[in-house]
């Protein structure tokens, strides 16, 4: 069974997934507002955490702020749909994933999966070695991220981007293709979170001095990782 | 300049010059009236000098000096008297200036007596007896101005404070204009009594404005948010009906399929109707201000591109870019997606079975001009100008399920507004062509999506 936790404050939509999600091996609790979502979250005993934003008491991201220190167990966010600016939030913040609501249960399904895979994966031995591009060090291990020494911080996602691109330094990567390594899901149409997470390791790792961007946008295909010239 | 600031201004003006005119000619033709040929400081010394001939012979010579010097403190100038020999008999010097005068004054061709400073006046008395006053002149820093410049200064300034005052009366008018165009362009936060502070009928008038403008805005937004906040609430229930949907799916038998598909299917429409309801309002709220960053708008294009290719291969239909590598252009890469998406994702919809969608990016001048076209029936001439509005549904034949415009034009048409672009639609031949102008920048910087 997969401990699940669901803070949302429609009760009548969580007992309805608790059933749904029971058939799919999940062992699914309930919280229906933030301070207590909080709380129990902390306490660190579930695989995964769905969090809404519209929360009574304390909203989502308050939540998630709140949880990011003590645990780093894989959360995905739902949103408003159509409210980007949520969805931009929630990530920097560091939802692993995020789905707008309403939303599909098998989608659901499907991607708190591959939240839990890439956890696996990451937890175990790792699929590569310690990675070094120009000044940026990631150690796989350690889960840890330096830019000339310094710590980056990364959400797990990121971190994940990152590897993809780095392991295939100097060559595109398709958006198809990060999505099912970093984020262990098939990308699906105007699905936005590749993106996503390429622009906040943009924005977090920063430009060379000379104005050279780290990852470069290749039309059609996707982002390539560019060594320093 | 406007036509009502000019037409005030020279009117104004006009009547300023006219006014002016009729005065001075009014003051000359009194002024003749009272003294032909002579003037007052003339006459004057002429009724002097005779008095002071007549205080000589009666009371002699003592009185006459009297009387002169008395008079002299009163007048500013100096009084001489002449006897029939040409001798002055009051007994003062004559200063030489005054007496070269005399001399020339003899000599008509001499015209230039005015201009030497102070002024001569000789009057005749009879019997060969002569008064000459001598008024010096008033102060020496005093200019004299021939009368074409006097004229001139008097145009000029009157020609200035008209214009201040054209300015004063229009300025407000003008503010108003403005204001009520923004205010028709949708741009309903204008407000204008801070640049018109005045207690006069303009002052008012503005303040009146501000008013109507105020409860257009309110009713505006009160109407906008009525919609969104009716989609928000639409969520909830949406979503429980989806996990209601799924546990359908898993209970149910395969005969309840078909129907549970188009519950589905329906599902999903109310969906993205929900989606696009609450992308406008956000749109029309105002709220955002589109992010103004440098983008390949190739780039953008072929991204939706390839969205809606994956979407229309399911319904046996593709979409085709045609697109050159770079196409630098400057706004915001989630409302220009979003804005394409729709219009591509609309053509998908309406084109033909086993046709293609075209989407073609070219320069046109300064402008990025990007066409998706559709091989589909095209929508009546007439309406054409009514496909941006929401809700509005093409000729009654069209397809119910195609999904009608509703709101993916509308919100394209807000999004492209808000980058400074414009969009229209022509019907080509076999299908319906959306042409979408974007301003071209030249971004000094790498581009990328952000």
């Amino acid at each position: 069974m997969i401990r699940l936790l669901i803070v949302d404050d429609d009760h009548e939509l969580t007992e309805m997934l608790t059933e749904y999600l029971a058939a799919e091996d999940f062992s699914v609790s309930a919280i229906h507002n933030g301070p207590d979502g909080l709380t129990v979250a902390r306490s660190g005993s579930y695989d995964l955490i769905v969090l809404d934003v519209m929360l009574p008491g304390l909203d989502g991201f308050a939540v998630l702020r709140g949880l990011r220190p003590h645990t780093d167990t894989p959360v995905l966010m739902l949103t408003a749909r159509g409210d980007d600016i949520d969805t931009i939030v929630g990530l920097e913040l560091g939802a692993d994933d995020y789905l707008p609501k309403p939303f599909n249960p098998r989608l659901l399904v499907a991607r708190l999966r591959a939240l839990l895979r890439r956890r696996r994966e990451s937890g175990t031995e790792s699929a590569y070695s310690r990675l070094q591009v120009d000044n940026i060090v990631l150690d796989p291990a350690a889960r840890r991220v330096t830019c000339d020494g310094a710590p980056v911080e990364l959400t797990s996602a990121e971190f994940e981007v990152l590897a993809v691109l780095l392991r295939a330094v100097g060559h595109p990567v398709s958006r198809e293709n990060i999505s099912r390594e970093a984020l262990g899901r098939p990308l699906q149409p105007f699905d936005r979170s590749v993106d996503m997470h390429v622009s906040n390791l943009r924005r977090k790792l920063g430009a060379w001095p000379d104005g050279q961007t780290r990852i470069e946008t290749i039309r059609g295909a996707g982002y390539q990782y560019l060594r320093h010239a | 300049m406007s036509r009502l600031f000019l037409r005030i201004w020279l009117w104004f003006w006009l009547a300023m010059i006219l006014l002016g005119t009729a005065l001075f000619i009014a003051q000359r033709q009194w002024a003749d009236d009272a003294m032909p040929g002579m003037s007052y400081r003339d006459r004057l010394v002429h009724v002097l000098g005779r008095a002071g001939v007549e205080i000589l012979q009666g009371s002699g010579e003592q009185a006459l000096l009297r009387w002169r010097r008395d008079l002299e403190q009163d007048l500013s100038g100096r009084l001489y008297l002449f006897d029939p020999h040409g001798k002055e008999f009051t007994g003062q010097h004559i200063p030489e200036h005054v007496q070269n005068r005399l001399t020339r004054r003899s000599d008509p061709a001499n015209a230039q007596r005015r201009r030497e400073g102070g002024r001569l006046v000789v009057a005749e008395l009879g019997k060969g007896y002569r008064a000459v006053a001598f008024f010096p002149p008033r102060s020496k820093h005093r200019l004299f101005l021939p009368l074409w410049l006097r004229a001139l200064i008097a145009v000029t300034v009157t020609g200035l404070v008209c214009l201040a005052l054209a300015r004063w009366l229009t300025h407000p008018v003008r503010v108003v204009r403005d204001a009520s165009r923004r205010l028709a362009n949708g741009e309903l936060s204008v407000r204008i009594a801070g640049s018109i502070r005045r207690r006069d009928e303009l002052g008012a008038l503005a303040q009146d404005f501000d008013r109507m403008a105020e409860h257009l805005e309110r009713l505006m937004s009160a109407q906008t948010r009525l919609l969104r906040d009716v989609s928000h609430e639409l969520r909830s229930p949406l979503a429980r009906l989806q996990v209601a949907l799924a546990l359908a799916r898993r209970e149910s038998g395969p005969r309840a399929i078909e129907a549970l598909d188009r519950i589905a299917r329906e599902a999903d429409r109310l969906n993205e109707l929900i989606g696009q309801v609450l992308a406008l309002a956000r749109y029309e709220s105002g709220d955002i201000a589109p992010r103004e960053l440098p983008l390949n708008l190739a780039e953008v294009t072929a991204r939706v591109v390839q969205d809606a290719g994956f979407e229309a291969r399911l319904r046996k239909r593709c979409v085709r870019l045609v697109a050159p590598l770079f196409a630098p252009c400057v706004g915001d890469a989630g409302l220009l997606l979003s804005a394409l998406e729709n219009v591509v994702r609309n053509a998908v919809r309406h084109t033909a079975p086993d046709t293609e969608v075209t989407v073609t990016i070219a320069r046109q001048g300064g402008n990025w001009q990007v066409t998706v076209r559709d091989c589909g029936p095209g929508v009546p001439e007439a309406d054409l100008e009514r496909l941006f509005q929401p809700f509005v549904r093409i000729g009654e034949a069209r397809d119910r399920d195609s999904g009608g415009y509703g709101l993916g034009l509308a919100i394209a048409h807000r999004a492209i507004t808000l980058h400074g672009g414009r969009i229209g639609a022509t019907n080509v031949r076999g299908g319906l062509a959306i042409t979408i102008d974007l301003p071209a920048r030249r971004p000094d910087q790498r581009t990328d999506i952000r």
